[in-house]
This record gives C-alpha cells, structure tokens and sequence, in this order.
C-alpha cells in the first residue's frame, strides 16, 4: 500500500533511495515532516519529505492522426503530483495529435495548471502512402 | 546478394548499436549492421518508461530517447544498415575467413566477413518453460507482447489481468496495465522475495494498489476460447506446490513475465562453447567467444539489468573487434574465473591479465552487508545489498589484475 496515514500525523513508506529499502515512519506536524525513523543514511529524511506530497514521472501515449504509427509515447517533462495521475490519464485519452511528431515536441503545454509539459519521446512519421 | 565486409554486427539493438558506432570511430569503415525487424533500437523502442542511460549517457531518458541518441550518433557513420535482413547461420572457414547466411525480405544473402559482433540480444521465456499447463485460450502473452500492443499500437489486450512473475519487467507492465485502466488482480512470484527493484515495487505495485503473491506460482490458464481464470497454488522452500493451497483468480489475460534467454541459436550452430549459468557464449576479457574473431555483446552474452551495460559491452566488443582486425589478439594464456560462494554468474569467463577488466555477476540469494572478494589479487568490494534481480558490476585494473599467479580466480560473495 502507499502511504498509509495513521492518526492524521504518521506516514509509513519504503524508501526508494537505494536497493536496501528502509520502511519508513515520518511523523508529521502542520503537514510537514517533523521527525523521521527507520532510514539508515541521510537521504532517508530528504525522500521522506518529498513523499509527503509524492511526485512521479507519468509516462503513457497519445493518438496519432495520420502516422505509420497509430499512437505517440509521451512523458511529463517534470514529475507531478500522485494524486492527480487519474485526472491526468482521463485527458491524454482524449487527445489526437497530427503527424509528423518530433522527439520532443510539446503535446500538451502547461498540464493541468502544473507548469509543466507533455512531450512526445518518440518520432512518428507520416504514414506511407499504401 | 554476396557482400564482402571487415565486420558484421547481427543484432540492432543498444549493444549492435553502439558497437556499429565505436567501431566506426575506431576506423573500422567497412561495417554491415544486420536487423531482423524494420526498425532499430531493439527493446528500447517499446520500453516508454524512464530509468534508461543514467550512466552512459548521463541523463534519465526513455526506451525510445535512449535509442534515438544512438540513432543519431549512427546517422553521423557509414555503416551500412541492413534491416528486415535475419543471419540464421554462421560458418568460419579455415582461413578464418566468416560467412553469413541470412534472408532479407525472403531473399537469401551471403556476407563475408574478418570479425562478427553477434549481439542478438535475448527471448522471453514462454509459460511451457516454467510448466503453466491448462487451456490454450486468446489472453495470454508475454510482458514484451503485451508492451508491443500497448505502447507502440496503442491496443489494451486485456481488462483483468494477472502477470506471471515479479521481475522489473512484470512490475513495470503491471504498472501500465493500471495506468491505462485495466484491473490488475494480482503480480504472482514464485520465489519468497520479489524479484524487481525496491522502487519498481513501490512505484509499480504500491501506488496502484496490485497485490504482490510471493511462494505462489500459477499452475493452470483456464478458458475456453478467451482466458478466464488462472489456478494459483503456494508453494514450500522447495517449490512444491503446497497441497490444499490451490486457488482460482478470474481474469481474462495473462501476462508472462518470467524472464529472459540469450539467443545463441546462429553462434551455437558455429561451434562457440555456451555457459550454463548465463545462458550466453564463454567469452575472454575481449568478449571474445571461443570462436576466434567472434564477439558479444549485450542480452546475448548475459541478460543485463540495465540497457547502459548493453551498450558498453557493445563498445568493449567493438574495440576488440577493431584490434582483432588490426593487429590481432595475441594467443594469451587466459587464466579462469571460478564462481565460489553465492556467486550465479561471472562474465567475462577467461581473463588475460594484460588488460583492464569490467566483471559482471549476480549472487544466488539475497544477502546484506556482503563483499564480493577476489581473494588470489586480494580485492574486496562491499555490497550493503546483493540481490539476485541486481547485477554487480566491478571494473579491475590490469595492475590488481598482474597479481594473479594461480591458473584461476574465485569470486566469493561473503558475509561481512
């Protein structure tokens, strides 16, 4: 399970630092973290902070009108909040770009309010005349 | 078609890539590169998720960034790309001399050659290799097949899903299957730890909720026409199913994650000796097999964690390539390397001694605060963590490397 919030003020996760995988207990005060146990080297308390609010990288990919591929591979240009990951997979659903795409190229621009952008990691040409 | 070359390299994935590349640089400038499929990169290409070239390029890239930089590295070479071209045989003449026999697009071709990189990279193991018996419904595909669907055809295969096997591969498609909407029962492993990353299992499993069944295996695919349930049973420390165990999960498509085997059919044919351990081709600290003149690199010599040690051996083997062609590799006195204490695998397998050398290996079982000791030259390097999913990796210097007298060298993994 993710976080899991016990008496609205701990939050237990494994951090991802490195292989060895320590579960962490973080106590929380006015939502930020006050103490934290478990970790065994310092960027366990640094992880611990960031995963009060978790980010991720969302990868997926969109349509393609008119490529030799019917859809792009496309990731966030900065990782964004977990929480929002469902409302973002609803939308790039939804879109349809044309061919040709770049590596690179902006899809969607400023995504959901977040300053940050959907970008296309892989060319798509058009597609060949049959 | 009869084509002469100096070098062939078979395989245009990351290694047959960067070695392509390296060797161009090296001044080798009449190069074939042969691709059984229409497009370049190999897995990269399907693989749409972060984590790739953080140590050869640097930088956290996707599958089909990583391979679009080789791409345009390639770009800037003269090697001659042959794709839709499959190398099924191999034969060495007596002068040395190296024939390929292959088929492009139906049409037989024949390619003459000083040296080969073969660097064909590796298959997924179907479910017949780790005896999943039962129907033989629509439903069932390996992750790579699912991965091919989904993200360079955007087809979901399926809505229920359970995957076979907890290796980062699994992790990672089950992650996939929940992001695109599709209910994913339950990851089912084997073995009593899982066999993917920390993070791969906090990222993948964790944060979409997908239950992780460890000791468990799935016995059966059941369905008519279209899959519909699995038999799952747990097993002892002895993998034998444990009776009174056995349960069914619905579902209508099962994903195959259960690991990777070099593809040695074309070298097997040659003659080149093959480690059990691996799976790949004994290879000398050239990554030269045991055909003279014949290198590998990448899936093919041992299946890799990272894509970043794919393409250094394919750099490593086209530098030996390059020398191989120029001034020959001298008839050196290779020493051994011995596995010893949980140690599953070592590449490279005979060691020279006259050169710097990158060891790869993976232990047996897991283990905490461990060295992986190489007590004849008397290295030591510590392990917090040794995980059979996490290959180490230790480069040694020639210098260390002059210190071996005996004939061999064991690698230990020992408890700190």
């Amino acid at each position: 399970m993710g976080p899991i919030v016990k008496d609205g003020r701990v939050l237990e996760f494994t951090c991802i630092v490195c292989p060895l995988g320590c579960r962490l207990r973080a106590i929380l005060e006015d939502g930020e973290v006050r103490s934290v146990e478990g970790n065994r080297c310092p960027r366990g308390i640094v992880y611990a902070q960031n995963e009060v609010e978790p980010k991720r990288i969302l990868i997926s990919v969109v349509k393609v009108s008119g490529g030799n591929l019917p859809v792009v591979s496309v990731k966030t240009s900065e990782p964004m909040p977990k929480e929002m990951i469902p409302e973002a997979m609803r939308i790039l659903s939804k879109v349809t770009v044309q061919a040709p795409v770049k590596i690179g190229q902006i899809i969607i621009k400023d995504f959901l309010g977040l300053k940050i952008n959907v970008t296309a990691t892989r060319n798509v040409d058009p597609a060949q005349p049959s | 078609m009869e084509k002469n070359y100096d070098l062939a390299i078979i395989g245009g994935g990351p290694a047959g890539l960067a070695s392509s590349i390296k060797a161009w640089k090296l001044g080798v400038k009449s190069i074939v590169l042969l691709e059984e499929s229409n497009l370049l990169g190999g897995v990269l290409p399907q693989c749409i998720h972060p984590g790739f070239g953080l140590h050869y390029f640097r930088e956290d890239l996707t599958g089909p960034e990583f391979a679009a930089k080789l791409l345009d590295r390639l770009k800037d070479t003269g090697v001659n790309v042959l794709v839709g071209s499959y190398a099924e045989h191999l034969e060495v003449k007596s002068s040395g001399e190296k024939e390929i026999f292959g088929y492009k697009y139906g049409e037989a071709f024949k390619i003459k050659c000083k040296a080969v990189i073969y660097a064909a990279g590796c298959r997924e193991r179907s479910r017949f290799e780790v005896n999943i018996l039962g129907d033989r419904p629509v439903g069932v595909y390996t992750a790579g097949e699912a991965q091919t669907l989904m993200d360079m055809y955007g087809i979901l295969p399926g809505s229920e899903i359970v995957v076979v096997g907890s290796g980062d591969v699994g992790l990672i498609m089950a992650r996939r299957f929940a992001l695109e909407g599709a209910d994913v029962k339950a990851v089912v492993e084997i073995m009593p730890y899982p066999g993917g990353l920390t993070r791969n299992i906090v990222q993948c499993l964790e944060d979409f909720h997908i239950p992780l069944y460890l000791s468990c295996m799935v016995t059966e695919i059941n369905g008519s026409r279209r899959v519909e349930g699995v038999k799952i049973v747990r097993v002892d420390e002895k993998f034998n199913p444990i009776h009174g165990s056995e349960n069914s999960l619905k579902c209508d498509t099962v994903i195959l994650a259960v690991g990777l085997k070099p593809r040695v059919e074309l070298r097997d044919k040659a003659g080149a000796l093959i480690d059990e351990a691996t799976g790949g081709p004994i290879v000398n600290d050239w990554l030269e097999t045991t055909i003279p003149g014949v290198f590998a690199a990448g899936n093919v010599l041992v299946i890799n964690d990272l894509v970043d040690y794919a393409a250094e051996q394919g750099e490593r083997a086209a530098e030996s390539a390059a020398k191989f062609m120029h001034d020959g590799l001298a008839a050196f006195k290779f020493k051994r390397v011995i596995l010893g204490r949980n140690v599953r695998l070592v590449v490279p397998h005979l060691i020279s001694c006259v050169q710097d050398v990158t060891f790869y290996g993976r232990v047996g079982k897991p283990e905490e605060n461990v060295q992986v000791r190489f007590d004849e030259i008397g290295q030591a390097f510590k392990l917090p963590i040794a995980r059979p999913s996490e290959m180490f990796r230790f480069k040694i210097s020639a210098d260390d490397l002059l210190k071996l007298h005996d004939e061999k060298m064991v690698v230990n993994v020992v408890k700190v």
